[in-house]
C-alpha cells in the first residue's frame, strides 16, 4: 500500500488551490520590436475546451506558436511572459522538447508528412520516446481509434498520407499529436479549409477529445465556437494593441451588457 | 503585325534548332554506321584505335562515371542539406550560393588543373580513374547541389512547421521526411551530371590518362569515351571512321540512360498525379 507522505499531502493541496491547469500572466509579444499582444492574462481549465477568437491580426495564431515555443525560430518574434503548467514557465524552460510534447500543434491547413499513413504517427513517436516497435504500433492504432480514423485506413496503412481527403489528413494530424501524449493540443483553425462534413467531424472529435486532454482553439468561427466550448476568450484591438476584452463561458461572452455594437456583431456573426 | 513576327521568329527559331541537331547527330549516325558491327563494341583497343574496338574504354567510362556521380550524389545531399539548415544566417547562405554559382561556371580545363595538382601530385593518384573521378564528382557537384538546394527550398512550409512542432531533429526531418519531396531534383542533378561527365575531356586529360589497357583497379589509368574522340580524331591518323563509331556509341549511351531517367521520373510525375487527383 502507498504510503501517504506530507509530500503528497502539499501536492494535493496545491492542485487544489490552482484550478487552472494552465495559467498565462503578462504576455507580451511584438514583431520587429512593433507590440501586438501587451499584458495578455487568462487561465486554462484542464479537461475544457477554450476558444480564442477575435478579428485578423490580433495576434491568436502568433501566440499559439508562443505556447509550442515556434516563435524561437523566428528572430523577428519577441515574446515575454510566462505560461505556468506545473508549476514551471513554459516560455523560458529550456527543454523545449518537453514544451513541444506536452503541447500538440495541429495547424490550419493539414500537413501530414509525405510518407505512409503509419510512419506519419511512427516518425514522431520514434523520436520522442524509447518504446519497442510492437508498443509503438499498439499506440499508433489506439490514437488512430481516437480521432475516429482506424477504421477507414486499417486497410491502408502504409499508403501516402495525402492520398487521404482533407478531414481525413487533418484527423490525422490530431492523432499526430496525440501519439506524444500531450497535456493541451493547440488548434489554429483547424476546420478553415475542410468543407462542413469534414469540420463536423472535427468538432465532434474535439468535444470527445477533451475527456483526454485540454484544448486551446483558435477560430473565426463563431457557430464553431459555440458548439464546441466551454470557455471563451475575446480578444480586441485597442490603441493598435490587443487587449482580452472579456473571458468566461460562451453565455457569458455572447450576452454580457457592456458589449459594444462592434463586439456584439461580431460575436454574434 | 506584332504577333505574327513572334509567331514567325518563334518558329524560325525551332526550325533552326531542329535543322542543326539533325545535322550533328545525323551526320554522326551516317557516318558512324557505316561499317559499324556489335564486334566492335566487344573487341579490344588495336593500333592506336584505328583498328580493333572499344571494350576497355567502355568499361573505363563507365567506372569513371559511375564512382563520380556516387561521390558527388552524396556530397551534393548532404551539403544542400546543410546550406538549407543555416539558411537563417542570410549572409553564409549568399556567400556560399554565391560561390556555388560561381563553381558552376568555372571552365572545365581549371578543374582538369586542380584535380592534377590535388589528386595525382599531391594525394599521390597519379594518372588514375580515381583521379578523374574525383575530379569529374568535383566539377559536377555545385550543379548538383544547386538543383538539390532549389528543391529544398521548394519543401512547403506547413511541413517544415509540422516537423518543428513535433521536436523532430534535423536528421529525421530531413532524411526521413524531407528527402521524399526532393527525390525528382536529385535525378535531375544526377542527369545532368551524368551528361556533363560523359561529354567531359578537358578535366579528365590532365586526371585519368589515356590508358587502354583494361582496368584491373581504380588506381589505373584509363581513358573514356570522348577522351577517346579526342585522341582520334586530333592524334591519330586515320582515326576519323573509328572516331565517329565511338562517337555513334557515346550518343546511344546518353539515349540509353536519357530513356532510364525519363521512366523513373515518369514514375515520380505518377505519384504526384495521384496527390493532386485525392
Amino acid at each position: 500500500m502507498e504510503l501517504i507522505t506530507d509530500k503528497h499531502i502539499k501536492a494535493k493541496l496545491t492542485q487544489m488551490e490552482q484550478p487552472y491547469f494552465i495559467s498565462v500572466k503578462n504576455i507580451c509579444l511584438s514583431y520587429n520590436n512593433f507590440p501586438v499582444l501587451e499584458n495578455i492574462s487568462f487561465q486554462i481549465k484542464k479537461n475544457e475546451i477554450t476558444t480564442i477568437v477575435g478579428p485578423s491580426g490580433t495576434g491568436k495564431s502568433s501566440l499559439l506558436y508562443a505556447f509550442n515555443r515556434m516563435t524561437d525560430f523566428n528572430p523577428n518574434v519577441q515574446v515575454t511572459g510566462h505560461i505556468y503548467c506545473c508549476n514551471e514557465n513554459y516560455l523560458t524552460t529550456k527543454d523545449i522538447a518537453t514544451v513541444r510534447s506536452k503541447f500538440g500543434l495541429v495547424f490550419q491547413k493539414p500537413n501530414p508528412f509525405p510518407v505512409s499513413i503509419y510512419k506519419n504517427l511512427d516518425i514522431p513517436l520514434r523520436e520522442n520516446s524509447k518504446l519497442s516497435k510492437t508498443a509503438r504500433k499498439e499506440k499508433i492504432i489506439s490514437c488512430l481509434m481516437s480521432v475516429g480514423l482506424w477504421e477507414e485506413v486499417k486497410d491502408r496503412l502504409n499508403q501516402p498520407a495525402q492520398q487521404l481527403s482533407g478531414g481525413q489528413q487533418q484527423r490525422l494530424c490530431i492523432a499526430r499529436c496525440l501519439v506524444l501524449d500531450p497535456e493541451l493540443i493547440l488548434m489554429d483553425e483547424p476546420t478553415s479549409s475542410l468543407d462542413p462534413i469534414s469540420e463536423a467531424k472535427i468538432e465532434e472529435l474535439m468535444v470527445k477529445l477533451k475527456d483526454k486532454v485540454t484544448i486551446l482553439l483558435v477560430t473565426h468561427k463563431m457557430n464553431q465556437m459555440r458548439k464546441v466550448s466551454d470557455n471563451v476568450i475575446v480578444f480586441w484591438p485597442k490603441n493598435n494593441k490587443t487587449e482580452v476584452l472579456t473571458y468566461g463561458t460562451v453565455d457569458q461572452v455572447l450576452y454580457k451588457k457592456d458589449n459594444n455594437t462592434f463586439v456584439s456583431q461580431y460575436l454574434n456573426s | 503585325m506584332k504577333n505574327k513576327i513572334f509567331i514567325l521568329t518563334s518558329w524560325l527559331s525551332f526550325f533552326t534548332f531542329f535543322a542543326i541537331f539533325f545535322a550533328v547527330t545525323g551526320n554522326i549516325i551516317f557516318t558512324g554506321l557505316d561499317n559499324f558491327s556489335f564486334s566492335f563494341l566487344f573487341n579490344t583497343f588495336n593500333n592506336s584505335g584505328r583498328d580493333g574496338g572499344i571494350s576497355t574504354i567502355i568499361i573505363s567510362t563507365l567506372i569513371i562515371v559511375a564512382f563520380a556521380l556516387f561521390v558527388s550524389v552524396i556530397i551534393s545531399i548532404l551539403s544542400a542539406i546543410c546550406i538549407d539548415y543555416f539558411s537563417k544566417n542570410i549572409r553564409i547562405t549568399k556567400i556560399l550560393k554565391l560561390s556555388i554559382d560561381t563553381l558552376s561556371a568555372t571552365p572545365s580545363i581549371v578543374f582538369g588543373l586542380i584535380g592534377n595538382i590535388i589528386f595525382c601530385e599531391f594525394l599521390g593518384l597519379g594518372y588514375s580513374l580515381i583521379s578523374g573521378s574525383l575530379t569529374l564528382a568535383l566539377m559536377i557537384l555545385p550543379i548538383q547541389t544547386r538543383i538539390i538546394l532549389i528543391g529544398l527550398n521548394s519543401v512547403p512550409k506547413d511541413i517544415r512547421l509540422g516537423a518543428y512542432a513535433l521536436n523532430l531533429k534535423p536528421f529525421t526531418s530531413y532524411f526521413r521526411i524531407k528527402i521524399h519531396l526532393i527525390k525528382k531534383q536529385i535525378l535531375s542533378g544526377t542527369f545532368m551530371g551524368l551528361g556533363r561527365s560523359l561529354a567531359e575531356t578537358a578535366a579528365l586529360l590532365f586526371t585519368s590518362g589515356y590508358g587502354v589497357k583494361m582496368p584491373s583497379s581504380l588506381l589505373d589509368s584509363g581513358r573514356t569515351l570522348s577522351i577517346h574522340i579526342y585522341d582520334l580524331a586530333m592524334n591519330v591518323p586515320g582515326g576519323n571512321e573509328n572516331a565517329y563509331k565511338s562517337a555513334l556509341t557515346l550518343i546511344l549511351l546518353v539515349f540509353i540512360i536519357s530513356l532510364i531517367t525519363a521512366t523513373i521520373q515518369r514514375r515520380f510525375n505518377l505519384g504526384q498525379q495521384e496527390f493532386v487527383w485525392n
